[in-house]
């Protein structure tokens, strides 16, 4: 891709958005003198028409680089087929995103973050190369028309590339209005798949990923980090490594010993003969089952470091007919992209150049500069596509680009240095979705209705430096559960901040991956308790929640709920709400509960404004397939301290022979803007297949993964 | 593939140059028909040196110990966990992601496009060589389509699309599609 190493530089030395490298500078469409840089920002053309968007957002797999370019595409009437996409800079005053003010890319924000301002640039850019062409044509600007990429005026027609240099020197319109949707021709339901920008490279192996990245005399490096999660280096033995061929250097780094050789094999094969001696005292000690059983112990005694009660739940619980109540365990799950992150770069002429799947660009241009003592303008990041992440690259003190610093540091940038990380130091380097305990009680009237509901949580938050405010709703902990998405007068919910020693991060759908799996069991449980159809059930309580309940009965519709099940199939069901979007799934399972099969799986979603609902479908697929990974299988098992699980071996994964046999996805389409579609995919499908495998007979989930759970040792 | 055999003669020419005082041989190998000199151990994985002695990084690195799928590349056709195999016993023609041709592979890419399946997409030059191995070894069945790609992982759980382009470019008969109830 030497596109992207070409751009990456030009932008990165100029700052200028001029064109595609080699295209020559001026002639593209280009305006330093523009008041807001809006256009330059985001798009260039070049004079052969080719339209590059500069993506301030990471593309993990989500396809946000295509529907990024799509929004540009559709207001600049571009040609689709004449559209790439490369990683914007990093550049915080630029690239910040709009709600968080710093350039990163999480919580399923990206296309509603960027909706406003990709539309007003490509708007923007059109109206530029209008006037250009209306000025060099001489016709009034009215009669000069846009499509597919080129201008068009009574007796005139030029392709965008023709004008784009005049366009360039004008001065930038402010204002200019955006098409009104029913002249839309790229976005929204009813427009025709827009192909992926990255489909062909990906497919054909040409893309290039942090893994992927080559510089001239490159060296590759491993590190040996302590087996027991947050053990530190006390001292090592090198010199059975570097007597090892192909090594190069052994170096001490704060989490570890790197070892840097001439292939990233070289390095592993060295690894193993170092020889370390390990400061256990600020390591975890503890196997995960009793890390929950520390959990569990701790609701019962101390103060919850968040409480909110809604009516008088104590009264209401006594007033009960009937009470059920149940306990989850959610264990760590290891992200496990199938790149693992990995980064290359070098220092040159007092820059360091980095190349990765970088997903928080503010903080990871911040880690290197401060690693490497230089000024932030002096760390250039080239952003390229990760080979997934489900939060993993986003960790909050950039760890794995730290890591990369500190190589560099320590080799004394004598070479350029790719940092791979192997699957096993992946999955055993923490950096976890957390470990989370929920008790669950609710009081039912004779009706079998809810009137009583309480909520205890225990476990770690993922929110770094917390603030210091009595209360505080943690979000990353709490968004998705029970007590705020499910109408019930008398209700409370708490949450222990419980400690342990692994470092733990956001995991796809940050919170609801456990909260809102934990609530549509549960609910699903309150039905059947209450004898009552779990559709209707569910509908009872949301009716403040009109558009939970919209796509809770389109599923059950597409579903054919109100007909029995064909003989031998189960059907369950599950809604929620996250990311700002709201889905509902209804699986359809056949066989016995411990050999199943998940033949059909009927989504509904309202994600808002859907842009481009052939990648909505896909992620509904993609991250439906994820969470059942995680429900069904996922676990990191940890012993003293250490991960016992290294690789796909014993870390299980999903396999295509147990996704469901059929999908498809139904949309309700009725708002303005688009919300969050690269996680809500992934919550209610899970818990659609585990009420389905309890209505077959399976005994109540108490802890995860169904298929190898976390023992319980309370 | 077949052809690609004729076309490709295996040839690894070892002790060749080799260095007295290390376990350093010059391989000589043939990768999408072109000959390469690989200068490594003899126990090197295929994947290491496709990699970073070559350069062919569209062979992917996923899990190192044959678990995912993600480095298969064709030795004489077949589909190969090049992670798994040392330098030494790659004796044959090999063919990677950024050299498989040929009707097969055409259809398959083709279909791989039409399904729009990649996502992350790191994956996807691995599940493309085991389904053109699949396809070129015969006449594919449902069942024989979800025994092999189900031993290619994808962490972004495109296995729908995955499937869905293996039928077509494998034209797997619709009967043997294992529909489900209603």
């Amino acid at each position: 891709m030497t596109l992207n190493r070409r751009g990456f530089l030009v932008l990165a030395s100029s700052g200028l958005l001029l064109g595609v490298a080699g295209t020559g500078a001026g002639r593209g469409l280009s305006s330093p003198a523009a008041p807001d840089g809006l256009v330059q920002r985001f798009l260039s053309i070049d004079w052969e028409g080719t339209v590059t968007v500069f993506a301030k957002h990471l593309d993990m797999g989500q396809g946000i680089w295509s529907g990024l370019a799509s929004i540009v595409a559709e207001e600049l009437d571009a040609d689709w087929s004449r559209v790439r996409v490369v990683g914007a800079p990093a550049r915080v005053a630029d690239y910040a995103h709009n709600a968080f003010r710093e350039q990163t890319t999480g919580g399923s924000t990206s296309t509603a973050n960027s909706w406003d301002e990709l539309r007003r640039a490509g708007a923007t850019a059109r109206a530029m190369l209008v006037r250009a062409a209306a000025q060099a044509w001489q016709v009034p600007e009215a009669l000069v028309r846009t499509r597919n990429g080129r201008l068009i005026a009574p007796g005139h027609a030029a392709g965008y590339g023709d004008f784009a240099a005049a366009a360039g020197r004008l001065p930038v319109p402010v204002d200019v209005p955006l098409k009104s949707r029913a002249d839309w021709r790229l976005l929204g339901i009813g427009a025709e798949a827009l192909p992926r920008t990255d489909t062909g490279a990906k497919t054909r192996g040409a893309t290039v990923y942090g893994i992927d990245g080559t510089w001239p005399d490159m060296r590759h490096a491993v590190i040996a980090r302590c087996p027991r999660i947050g053990g530190r280096l006390r001292g090592y033995d090198g010199t059975a490594a570097r007597a090892m061929p192909g090594v190069d250097m052994v170096v001490e780094v704060p989490s570890g010993v790197a070892v840097i050789a001439r292939t990233t094999w070289h390095a592993i094969r060295a690894r193993e003969a170092l020889r370390i001696d390990w400061d256990m005292r600020s390591a975890e000690t503890r196997s995960d089952s009793a890390i929950a059983a520390d959990f569990a112990r701790a609701m019962e005694e101390g103060a919850p470091a968040y409480a909110d009660t809604r009516g008088d739940p104590d009264t209401a619980f006594a007033r009960a007919h009937r009470v059920v109540e149940a306990r989850f365990r959610f264990p760590y799950l290891a992200h496990a992209p199938m790149e693992p992150p990995c980064i290359s770069g070098r220092m040159v002429g007092g820059v360091c150049e980095v190349r990765a799947g970088f997903q928080s660009q503010t903080r990871n241009q911040q880690a290197i500069a401060d690693i490497l003592g230089l000024p932030l303008d002096r760390v250039l990041l080239d952003t390229v596509p990760a080979g997934g992440s489900f939060g993993r690259r986003a960790s909050f003190d950039s760890d794995w680009v730290a890591e990369f610093a500190h190589v560099l540091k320590a080799s004394r940038w004598r070479w350029p240095i790719k940092l791979t990380r192997t699957r096993e130091d992946d999955v055993t380097g923490g950096y976890y979705r957390p470990l989370m305990i929920h008790a669950m009680r609710a009081g039912l009237d004779r009706k079998g209705r809810l009137i009583a509901f309480d909520q205890r949580m225990a476990g770690q938050s993922v929110t770094p430096n917390a603030p210091d405010v009595p209360n505080w709703r943690d979000w990353t902990v709490l968004e998705g559960v029970f007590h705020e998405l499910y109408a019930c007068p008398a209700s409370r919910l708490r949450w222990w901040k419980t400690p342990a020693r692994v470092p733990v991060l956001t995991y796809r759908s940050i919170s609801n991956n456990h909260t809102g799996i934990a609530k549509e069991i549960f609910v699903d449980r309150l039905a059947r308790a209450a004898g009552a159809d779990p559709v209707a059930y569910r509908l009872a309580l949301l009716e403040h929640e009109p558009r939970q309940a919209a796509v809770l009965r389109l599923a059950a519709e597409k579903a054919g709920w109100s007909d029995p099940p064909p003989p031998g199939v189960t059907r369950a069901v599950a809604v929620h709400r996250s990311e700002g979007s709201f889905i509902a799934q209804v699986a359809q399972l056949s066989g016995t509960a411990q050999d199943f099969r998940i033949e059909r799986m009927v989504t509904a979603i309202d994600c808002g404004l859907a842009l481009n609902p052939d990648t909505v479908r896909a992620q509904v697929e993609g991250g439906t397939g994820f969470g059942l990974s995680a429900g069904l299988y996922g676990r990191v098992t940890l012993d003293g301290g250490a991960a016992q699980d290294a690789n796909f071996d014993t870390y299980r994964v999903l396999r295509m022979n147990e996704m469901p046999r059929v999908m498809e996805t139904h949309f309700i389409d009725g708002a303005d803007r688009p919300s969050g579609v690269g996680e809500p995919g992934s919550v209610p499908g899970t818990a659609a297949v585990v009420n389905a495998l309890e209505r077959m007979g399976l005994p109540p989930v108490e802890s995860f993964p169904v298929f190898a759970p976390m023992p319980d040792q309370a | 593939m077949q052809n690609m055999a004729v076309m490709t003669r295996a040839c690894v020419d070892r002790p060749r140059a080799r260095q007295q005082d290390r376990r350093l041989m010059a391989f000589r190998v043939l990768i999408n028909g072109q000959p390469h000199a690989l200068d490594c151990e003899p126990d090197m994985p295929l994947l290491w040196a496709l990699r970073d002695l070559l350069g062919l990084t569209g062979t992917k690195y996923g899990c190192g110990i044959g678990q995912c799928g993600a480095c298969t590349v064709h030795i004489d056709g077949a589909a190969v966990r090049s992670c798994s195999i040392p330098v030494n016993e790659a004796t044959g023609a090999i063919t990677t992601i950024e050299g498989v041709t040929g009707p097969v592979a055409e259809r398959v890419l083709a279909a791989w496009d039409a399904h729009q399946v990649a996502q992350c997409g790191y994956c996807q030059p691995g599940q493309v060589m085991a389904a053109i191995a699949l396809i070129t070894a015969g006449p594919v069945d449902e069942e024989a389509l979800e025994a092999t790609m189900s031993g290619n992982l994808c962490r972004c759980a495109t296995y729908m699309r995955i499937r869905a382009a293996v039928r077509e470019a494998a034209q797997v008969p619709a009967q043997s599609w294992a529909r489900p109830p209603a």
